[in-house]
């Protein structure tokens, strides 16, 4: 018997530009205790299929168009507003992506656990409370009683999350449906989460939904998956049905996408023959943000974002830098290429000191160091065309004779995977994946010598971003630049890079082949770190 | 807290000096004294009069004398009407204009927030179209048309309401209040229906429906504090906005508070009036932008005086 069993759900969004099919006839059951995965890039209608379970998504524009979803004899899409209320939060559950977003900053913990209880049942303010401080320790987090009267900005996003977790579980619900709960998290952190979880449905008995784009995950924690398609579902079975015999081309696809091996041989950085100079150098850099200020008089205190640095980057090599969110990467990278000032210590590109260059000679600079960002929706002017990003560079730096600017604008989208016909389009008009094409040919424009990429493929799906990866190693190749590469997704910084940098608390703590410090980290943060990564999948041969 | 209003305390004195000397050097630029009038003056009469007001002493001599005496709470005499000092005109004339400026915010709020909740509950349809079109109106309506148009419907035609005075007869505070509040009303409005539309699309207001949560709770519990922050940021500056701005209202209705006092000053170049009653708008302007932060602070958690994140 079934928990929840879904019947043809159809959801069509009526939007400016037409109607959109976001879930196309989906049916699947979830039985009692069963952790049941539903996995999909951006776009194939996973979230929406779920949200539409507790109508939770916005109508207009969103319309249910048939449908039934059966949850102890209610059909949830057909019940009244009252019943939907007496479920949802109650019998169902639900927990989201984000935990920094999904907690009302304007209430204490405490209040917001407190009124699902008062919400559901009657019951006493004391023992409400009472009851939350003893959920919240049963989810690790300790002196329950005290928290409750903290705001979620006191929280780390690791608490959040285990606070929405205890929020979930307050009214020992039937099934919890998890909308990528670890996927804004630290990788250290998801483990836990995942671990909590796994605890948490064998003394419950609760059957969980799992929605995820992380395949590793799901071979982690799952029974049984379901791969959804744009908004159809393409492929179900038992976890290791679906891993050890993929039917479906795109779940193969999906699986030979997740990077987890090394690079193919010959983007390898190889050794040269002569004296191997580095293209940057960089010695006891120290860059620090004011921090808590104590008092009147007393010496303004500084937190070091990045904390007596050494690297250096051979010329030709990718370098990648990884550590967990707040480690000082991205400051690290910023610094390196003059974006933040530095307080201590030197960075030297090809022998030249560039920590305190005048600003017409970081513009001379800016030519032979280029970044790429990490969220290609963000970092692009919306009103600018393409042809406007690509020719700014090429003005700004005298990149190209006048009358070959067209010529090299059409040359850099083709090199990057654009059509140039797309020359007079905005950003707006290209997908995520396209959109970081876009910022790639920005920085490709003025021919660089080195690219700080932070964390460019982060905000990509898995097949988008192998896509994005092996453009990244033919162009280092093809042009002979240098590279570091900001992640905190390991595999990511296993496939693409020669050497890995570990940071820590603005420090290096770990630098070696990436080999080396995957097989044989020496640091005990490393070794923490390589341990958290989702168990490894069983690896298809390649399709 | 304490050290945050402290600190925002230090921040007002070099404001206040700049306002000062700014309008120290304007009025005193500007053509006519405080003794010319149509009855001509004889230049004796006229030296004496300067002498006896140090109006003959260098610019900046003036200038030092008169902080002197400020900074003791001493704004002199009125040039106009040497029986009273600037401090008791200011003090006679202050609470009318402060009962009418509470009487026009309390309008404006009431008005404002209801409209903006009510067109930010359904997005784009007639339900938020009608107030915000009307709230428009109210913003591009100035004051010396909205007040003789409410005048003439609700005091001449109908009778209802009298049409000036301040205290007079019953119910002739209404009119004026309602006059100087409503283009407060309408900024208020626009203000919340933004603030509360930008809330209520936030994640964790799906939360609280995934919770279950009742949607009346959702919107008055969940949505409404950080969807006022907004308004309660604009009301430092909307007060001290309306107690200055009160004259043109104070004028139509003939209510005597002290934005009168300030415009008449103006004409009858009163240096003395005219430097003292801006002195007291600067520092009250400067008070409700401080009390505006501070109930922003207390409103939202993560803010803490900037001492903390």
């Amino acid at each position: 018997m079934p928990v929840l069993s879904v019947k043809n759900l159809t959801v069509n969004f009526y939007t400016r530009d037409g109607i959109v099919n976001a879930v196309k006839d989906v049916s699947y059951d979830v039985d009692a205790g069963e952790v049941l995965a539903i996995v999909g890039e951006s776009g194939s209608g996973k979230s929406v299929s779920s949200h539409a379970l507790l109508d939770l998504i916005a109508r207009p524009p969103g319309k249910i168009e048939s449908g039934h979803a059966y949850f102890n004899d209610i059909d949830l899409l057909n019940c009244s507003k009252q019943q939907m209320r007496s479920i949802r939060g109650n019998k169902i559950a639900m927990i989201f992506q984000d935990p920094m977003t999904s907690l009302n900053p304007y209430m204490t913990i405490g209040s917001q656990l407190i009124e699902v209880l008062t919400t559901h049942s009657v019951v006493d303010k004391k023992t409400a409370t009472l009851k939350a401080a003893h959920v919240l320790e049963e989810v690790g987090i300790s002196d329950g009683l005290k928290r409750l009267k903290q705001y979620p900005h006191e929280f780390s996003g690791g608490m959040r999350q285990r606070v929405m977790i205890a929020m979930a579980l307050l009214t020992e619900p039937e099934l919890l449906i998890a909308d990528e709960p670890t996927t804004a998290l630290d990788v250290t952190i998801q483990a836990q989460i995942f671990e909590l979880l796994h605890a948490l449905r064998k003394r419950y008995n609760i059957a969980i939904i799992f929605i995820t784009h992380d395949l590793a995950v799901v071979a982690q924690l799952a029974d049984r998956v379901l791969v959804m398609k744009d908004g159809a579902i393409v492929e179900q079975g038992t976890t290791a049905e679906i891993f050890a015999n993929t039917q479906h081309d795109y779940t193969k696809n999906l699986l030979a996408a997740i990077p987890n091996s090394q690079k193919p041989e010959q983007y390898r950085y190889q050794v040269p023959a002569h004296n191997n100079n580095s293209i940057l150098e960089i010695t006891k850099l120290t860059t620090r943000f004011p921090g808590l200020s104590s008092g009147l008089f007393q010496k303004k205190q500084y937190l070091n974002a990045v904390d007596n640095v050494d690297l250096s980057l051979k010329k030709g090599e990718i370098l990648g830098l990884v550590g967990e969110s707040g480690c000082g990467k991205s400051t690290l990278s910023k610094t390196i290429i003059q974006l933040i000032d530095s307080h201590e210590g030197s960075v030297k590109f090809e022998g030249e000191e560039i920590t305190s260059l005048d600003s017409k000679h970081l513009k001379r600079l800016r030519k032979d160091l280029q970044i790429i960002f990490q969220d290609p929706y963000a970092s692009l002017n919306p009103r600018m065309s393409v042809y406007d990003i690509l020719l700014e560079p090429l003005k700004l730096h005298q990149a190209a004779p006048k009358d070959q600017l067209d010529q090299r604008i059409k040359e850099l989208m083709r090199e990057v995977g654009l059509s140039p016909s797309d020359i007079r389009k905005y950003p707006h008009e290209f997908s995520g994946g396209q959109r970081q094409r876009i910022a790639i040919a920005r920085a490709l424009a003025v021919a660089p010598k080195v690219i700080v990429a932070d964390e460019p493929v982060s905000a990509l799906d898995v097949t988008i971003q192998a896509q994005i990866l092996d453009l990244f190693l033919q162009l280092v190749k093809r042009r002979g630049l240098s590279m570091i590469f900001v992640s905190h997704d390991l595999s990511v910084i296993r496939y693409l890079c020669d050497r890995t940098a570990v940071m820590s608390e603005g420090k290096i703590i770990e630098v070696d082949q990436t080999e080396t410090v995957f097989n044989h980290p020496k640091n005990v943060y490393t070794q923490k770190l390589i341990a958290a990564i989702p168990t490894e999948i069983p690896h298809q041969s390649p399709a | 807290m304490l050290k945050f209003i402290f600190f925002r305390m230090l921040q007002a004195i070099p404001v206040l000096l700049i306002v000062i000397a700014v309008t120290f050097i304007l009025i005193r630029q500007a053509p006519g004294g405080p003794f010319d009038s149509e009855k001509a003056v004889s230049p004796y009469v006229l030296e004496k009069l300067n002498e006896r007001y140090h109006l003959d002493d260098p610019l900046y001599q003036q200038f030092f004398d008169y902080l002197g005496n400020a900074v003791t709470g001493d704004f002199g005499p009125s040039f106009k009407y040497p029986t009273r000092s600037v401090s008791e005109m200011i003090f006679t004339g202050l609470p009318i204009t402060f009962e009418l400026a509470i009487n026009a915010m309390v309008v404006a709020l009431i008005i404002g927030i209801s409209a903006g909740l009510i067109a930010a509950l359904r997005p784009n349809t007639a339900q938020d179209y009608i107030p915000m079109s009307a709230a428009m109106i109210g913003i591009c309506m100035p004051s010396f048309l909205m007040g003789p148009l409410l005048v003439l419907v609700f005091g001449i035609w109908l009778e209802w309401l009298p049409v000036s005075g301040w205290g007079y007869s019953a119910g002739d505070k209404i009119l004026p209040s309602i006059t100087l509040g409503a283009t407060y009303a309408a900024y208020i409005a626009r203000l919340s229906r933004g603030g509360m539309l930008e809330i209520l699309s936030q994640d964790f207001i799906r939360t609280a429906r995934a919770k279950g949560i009742p949607e009346h709770i959702i919107l008055f519990k969940h949505a409404l504090r950080g969807g006022l922050l907004p308004v309660v940021s604009f009301l430092g500056p909307a007060i001290a906005g309306l107690l200055s701005g009160s004259f043109v209202v104070e004028t139509i209705f003939q209510i005597p508070g002290l934005g009168r006092f300030y415009v008449q000053a103006a004409f009858n170049r009163d240096y003395t009036m005219i430097m003292g009653t801006t002195i007291f708008f600067s520092v009250l302007i400067i008070l409700f932008n401080l009390l505006s932060d501070i109930i922003a602070v207390m409103l939202n958690p993560r803010l803490s005086y900037g001492d903390k994140n």
